[in-house]
């Protein structure tokens, strides 16, 4: 038989992509934060890039919507690095998903790493990524998710 | 070979699919793994490891199959209903195929024998724990437990999840039964001489049982007692050196009918059964006949 049933190659729907997280702009738009399309292209390729190198599947729309409204409020982002933020986010999403063995929602990971970033990391996604994350996902696997959360909540205090 | 083309024998005994069809399949296949992706996460993750779709998928495949063979269609149901319908009906079947699994794993615990084989007890134990690990909902192609236990006629490995266990169990209980009518001492001692760690080694109890019966009952001797004496080897020899291939393998399995006959075996596949093990001999009688000693094929208990 000679019909393959290989899923679509799913680049095709790049321009349709774009355009959909381009009405993100006129959210984050209030807090002067604004993408280009070739901008916005990036972060879809970027995104494929990111699912084929940490081997995981995704339907939808992605991640990075989430990530826009969740972070274009941060004190720490400025237009310029708008971006670059936002292409380094969503790399550090989708590998953390993985070390955390899917232990953690999506929402529960964006949430973590915007109240890290905006909060002990002080806006340092070095900070966010290879000190905080990794030991949310540590602690994730160890199976003592709240112990952590406490943490934050202690340190806030 | 990629997992997605494993669909491609379903679809293919009617003909090639026109290219219209063999589109909407793979729409319809990737909504339904979306939807099933969804279910599994909760919708709380975009995303899952490509090992994770892959077996879902695989899962949902096995599904419709079920789906497909009960009504006798082909993946070009697909094109043609809707797809959630099918599914739907392939867990159904699922479901109700895990029941039957459930009483014959019963079926299997009350008539397993007593004598002593590490992968044997351990089997039937791990396949206890099938019941319990089997998500059929999501990976119903998966086969959550440990099988040591060679059969005498393995399942095909093409097989997947519940229908590789109650195929397995089935087999299991012909084979269960079969002993269970020998004396457990006198099966044990052929055992011995099968091989001597028959308790601690992956060997199959049944085959050199049913041998021996076969090759008492080509002699019209008392088969309960199960030993071949070198005597009645030799005599087991004299009666095939007449016989050429197809007598030969006519022998066998008459001697399988009174096999069955002697031991009050009426369930028809029980017979098949049979009759394949006695069948399947001839080509050690035929490669040792030339010897002129079949006794490492005919065991003498003695």
């Amino acid at each position: 038989m000679e019909n393959d049933f290989s899923l679509e190659p799913l680049k095709k729907r790049l321009p349709a992509e774009v355009r959909a997280l381009g009405a993100c702009n006129a959210f984050s738009s209030k807090y002067g934060l604004v993408l280009s399309d070739k901008q916005l292209e990036n972060l879809v390729v970027r995104r494929y890039e990111a699912l084929r190198e940490n081997g995981r599947v995704e339907f939808g729309e992605g991640i990075v919507k989430k990530l826009i409204i969740a972070f274009c409020d941060s004190p720490y982002i400025g237009p310029l690095d708008w971006e670059e933020t936002l292409l380094e986010l969503q790399d550090a999403f989708y590998f953390y998903k993985n070390e955390a063995d899917e232990l953690l929602s999506d929402d529960e990971l964006i949430d973590y790493m915007k109240q890290t970033f905006n909060g002990a990391a002080q806006g340092s996604l070095e900070y966010l990524t290879q000190t905080s994350l990794e030991e949310l996902c540590r602690t994730a696997r160890n199976g003592f998710i709240g112990d952590v959360e406490n943490e934050d909540e202690d340190e806030s205090l | 070979m990629p997992e997605n083309k494993k669909m491609a024998p379903v679809g293919g005994k009617d003909g090639p699919l026109s290219e219209a069809d063999a589109q909407l399949i793979r729409e319809r296949l990737l909504k339904l793994l979306q939807r099933r992706t969804g279910l599994y996460t909760l919708d709380e993750s975009s995303s899952v490891r490509v090992e994770t779709a892959q077996a879902l998928l695989k899962s949902i495949q096995f599904l419709l199959e079920l789906c497909f063979r009960e009504r006798g269609g082909s993946i070009r149901l697909l094109a043609k209903e809707d797809p959630e319908a099918l599914l739907a009906q392939g867990l159904q079947l699922c479901e109700e195929k895990l029941e039957a699994g459930k009483a014959l794993y019963a079926e299997a615990c009350l008539t397993a024998s007593s004598l002593e084989n590490r992968s044997y007890k351990d089997t039937l134990t791990g396949i206890g724990g099938f019941f319990k690990r089997y998500d059929y909902r999501f990976f119903a192609h998966e086969i959550p437990c440990d099988m040591d236990y060679q059969l005498c006629f393995p399942v095909d490995e093409r097989a997947l999840g519940v229908a590789y266990i109650n195929e397995y169990l089935r087999r299991l209980i012909i084979e269960n039964r079969f002993l269970g009518c020998f004396e457990i001492s006198r099966v044990e001692r052929v055992l011995e001489r099968a091989c001597p760690d028959y308790r601690g080694l992956l060997i199959n109890l049944y085959e050199p049982i049913c041998t021996n019966a076969v090759g008492l009952a080509l002699l019209e001797e008392d088969i309960l007692l199960l030993s071949v004496s070198p005597d009645q080897c030799a005599r087991v020899a004299a009666l095939f050196h007449q016989l050429s291939a197809t007598p030969a393998k006519k022998a066998l399995s008459g001697a399988a009918g009174s096999v069955c006959a002697r031991l009050g075996i009426t369930n028809a596949p029980a017979q098949a059964y049979i009759e394949k093990t006695a069948t399947d001999l001839y080509p050690r009688i035929e490669a040792a006949l030339p010897h002129g000693n079949l006794g490492n094929i005919f065991l003498s208990a003695n």
